[in-house]
């Protein structure tokens, strides 16, 4: 009875949150994050690529109150053309499909890292692979329309929940591509109070120096320390962790082929609140094309959200300069 | 009443513990009051702490039927016991002990620290004997135990001797060394301090006290446990205006070594006689013998010296801060490169950095920051509005370190202490002296390291509030080289 009472405050706060955020916004990735795409490769590619599963998987969380008939749209499906990652031919193909009812989300192997076990847990709503299609290169598809009602609810969110994921079936090229909750088939209009998360984010960097990315990963209550794993962040630069109450702090970086792992010690203060894992490129020279993967788990190896827009909004440092007298003759 | 010091002569010796007094500057640090229990007509003396009341030795008569005298009509000394009765106010006394009483003179005496052991002065001889015309009774040291309400195996100090005497015995706190005087061959002066140490089983031979003693004669030896032997001497005064006839002196010892002796103000010293001196632990009360009233008689005195127990060491001005990042000092803040703009011209680097402002102001002191990863430059990031301004407290200016019999000042006049109307500076220098006033001179006659005070107070105001304050400095004062 306490457990569940206990589930329900903590939900009760985690839904204000969400509730307190109304930017409607749900490109993936978020606008906050300054993400250029995200990037899946070929089934039959290779890790140092940077991809370390060939699989990623988003949910959409659609408010309760929210009744209308929704669009997930998919930026650039295809494999080839523009924006996508050629590795000698074009020969990939993507599959997405889309996945609401009982267990889509609440499915342990749902809420995986990996693309093993019933990772594809719940209905499937809808489904289609991609090759290299010109019809589809740098264009928008979309899935839909689909019933709120369709999704699983989730108390905790107090949202319907849809899942989308997109496997590398076949190729060894990386596919950039984008989502978008929409209420619009044919434009990106979004859903107020919608948000998208995933808990391993896969990601291509800017091909320049000077943008600098973001990832927003969730600090649930009960987080004392985080443990967060990069792969094949090819030493790029430098990755550093912003809080309320967290300057700037660096973590270690992978290098080619390899997940480097650090470890956050949770301050009470960043409890309920969102890290932003700033992704700065090295100056000195241009890495090209750097894909990352990252993820990020607490204490108990539970694995953390990364919103695409973050709960609690994006944080910003607080400096607090202070003073004390000291007995100096 | 005949004088107790006589050239070559100690009649009778006298011994007691005691402690501390004043030597005081511009002030008395006691009052004094002579006891109830002083008997009009005879000799009162050697007061001893003992118990709810004091140990003391006179010649007053303690029978109808007998009256003890020597051959020459000398009424012989006997040791009384009297209680506290209240603050100030003894009962009748009683005779202390039907063992340590004789038809010779017992006088006076101290306990072991445990209180089981008693050292007293008798006479050496007894009996028919003593009353032989132009007999000379000298005074020995003779030891007795405690045994219930009695006192047993009375024996005498191995160091006793029927041509000289030796009497007044102090012990040392530890027991095992007994301090006493004598005037025993190879003194300096009439009568001397003299000490042996117990070990093995036996008293070693006596050592001459050296330094303290002088040319005159030293008498009525006591030891508080604060490590001061007590003394009276007739010494011929050194300081202008002093006082006559026997004074009370004390020396710091540890192990054989003895400061210069200091001798007490008025008013425990006066131009009488004053001897046989005790205190209580604290030093703040005891007792001491003066004939200023012409014939021997017991005296309480008090210290009406101010000290605060709750008085703050002094806090010293420095203007002095350190500044930091709250969070950065905890998070690792690497990338980051931090600069403080003191608000005075002064511009230092580093999350955490230590200051010192030249004196009172308001500073706008400012954080800058840039971010090493990006080059960002981030100015004002956090910004303090430091007020300096003096502590608030009374303020003792003047050496930390000064040595034994320099004159040095100290000085009120840096207080601090906005809106006060200050009437009163009182010092409490920490040796048992105090002083009024904004520039006060010192001299510290031994020593030691003393905690002084600086005491500030106004007068009443209309509701008859009196605001007071106060501080506390150490100073060591060091011996004359």
């Amino acid at each position: 009875m306490v457990k569940q009472y206990i589930q329900i405050f903590l939900s009760s706060v985690f839904f204000l949150t969400v509730a307190s955020w109304k930017a409607g916004a749900q490109p993936v990735p978020g606008e906050a994050e300054n993400i250029p795409y995200l990037i899946t490769f070929g089934g039959d590619g290779e890790t140092s690529w940077g991809d370390d599963d060939f699989s990623q998987t988003w949910f959409f969380t659609i408010p309760a109150d929210f009744n209308q008939p929704f669009y997930i749209r998919i930026f650039d499906p295809d494999t080839g053309g523009e924006h996508d990652e050629i590795n000698g031919l074009w020969n990939t193909r993507m599959r997405y499909s889309v996945y609401g009812g009982a267990g889509c989300y609440t499915h342990p192997d749902a809420k995986g890292i990996d693309p093993t076990g019933n990772y594809h847990s719940g209905t499937q709503l809808f489904s289609r692979v991609f090759g290299a299609d010109p019809a589809r290169d740098n264009q928008w598809f979309t899935f839909g329309p689909l019933n709120p009602a369709e999704g699983e609810f989730v108390a905790e969110f107090n949202s319907y929940v849809f899942k989308i994921i997109c496997d590398g079936i076949a190729g060894d090229d990386g596919n950039n591509y984008r989502y978008f909750l929409s209420r619009d088939a044919d434009s990106n209009r979004p859903i107020e109070g919608a948000n998208a998360f995933t808990y391993e984010y896969t990601f291509r960097m800017w091909n320049d120096h000077d943008n600098v990315m973001h990832i927003y990963p969730y600090v649930d209550t009960g987080c004392i320390y985080v443990r967060v794993f990069n792969f094949d962040w090819d030493s790029d630069g430098d990755v550093m962790v912003v809080s309320e109450v967290r300057k700037g702090q660096l973590l270690k970086v992978s290098g080619e082929d390899h997940w480097t792992e650090d470890r956050i010690n949770v301050d009470p203060r960043e409890i309920g609140k969102s890290y932003d894992f700033q992704f700065h490129k090295r100056k000195d020279m241009l890495v090209g094309n750097n894909n990352v993967v990252v993820r990020v788990e607490n204490q108990y190896g539970e694995m953390l959200r990364f919103f695409s827009v973050p709960i609690g909004g994006v944080p910003r440092y607080n400096p607090q300069a202070a003073f004390k007298p000291i007995n100096r003759k | 009443m005949k004088r107790f010091v006589r050239y070559n002569l100690i009649v009778i010796l006298l011994c007691s513990i005691s402690i501390a007094t004043a030597t005081g500057q511009n002030q008395p640090s006691y009052v004094v009051d002579r006891l109830n229990i002083n008997s009009p007509d005879f000799s009162d003396m050697a007061p001893v702490i003992f118990g709810d009341g004091i140990i003391f030795c006179s010649n007053r008569k303690n029978s109808i039927l007998r009256d003890n005298r020597t051959w020459d009509e000398d009424r012989v000394y006997n040791i009384y016991f009297a209680e506290i009765e209240e603050p100030g106010r003894f009962r009748n006394p009683r005779l202390f002990s039907r063992e340590l009483s004789s038809e010779i003179s017992e006088g006076p005496l101290c306990f072991s620290p445990d209180g089981n052991r008693v050292y007293f002065t008798r006479n050496l001889k007894e009996g028919k004997e003593i009353r032989r015309r132009n007999q000379k009774n000298l005074q020995g040291i003779f030891i007795a135990d405690r045994q219930g309400d009695s006192w047993v195996n009375i024996r005498p100090f191995e160091h006793n001797n029927p041509d000289y005497n030796v009497g007044h015995p102090a012990i040392s706190k530890d027991g095992n060394t007994l301090y006493f005087a004598s005037d025993m061959p190879g003194g300096k002066g009439k009568s001397d301090i003299w000490y042996s140490v117990f070990s093995d089983g036996r008293w070693s031979q006596p050592v001459n006290a050296g330094g303290i003693n002088s040319e005159d004669a030293e008498l009525y030896l006591s030891m508080h446990h604060g490590g001061r032997l007590y003394f009276s001497s007739d010494r011929p005064p050194i300081r202008p205006g002093s006082f006559g006839g026997l004074n009370i002196y004390y020396a710091m010892v540890s192990e054989g070594d003895f400061t210069d002796p200091v001798m007490l103000d008025e008013p425990i010293n006066s131009e009488a006689d004053d001897f046989a001196f005790t205190a209580y632990d604290d030093g703040q009360s005891g007792y001491f013998t003066s004939t200023r009233r012409r014939d021997d008689d017991l005296y309480s005195f008090v210290s009406v010296i101010i000290r605060k127990d709750d008085c703050e060491p002094q806090q010293e001005n420095s203007f002095c801060y350190e500044f930091y990042e709250v969070n950065a000092v905890v998070y690792d803040t690497i990338p980051f490169e931090f600069e403080w703009d003191l608000g005075d011209g002064n511009r230092k680097r580093g999350v955490r950095t230590e200051h010192c402002f030249d004196g009172p102001g308001t500073y706008i002191v400012r954080l800058n920051s840039v971010n090493l990863v990006t080059g960002e430059e981030m100015k004002n990031e956090a910004t303090i509005e430091l007020v300096v301004e003096l502590i608030e407290q009374p303020y003792i200016t003047g050496p930390d370190t000064v040595t034994v019999g320099d004159m040095v000042q100290f000085s009120s006049q840096e207080t601090h202490l906005p809106g006060w109307n200050i009437e009163r500076y009182y010092w409490n220098f920490g040796d048992e002296t105090v002083a009024e006033g904004i520039l006060v001179p010192k001299t510290f006659v031994m020593p030691g390291a003393f905690d002084m005070q600086l005491i500030v107070s106004t007068p009443p105001d209309r509701d008859g509030v009196v605001r007071e304050s106060c501080v506390t400095k150490r100073v060591v004062v060091l011996r004359s080289p």
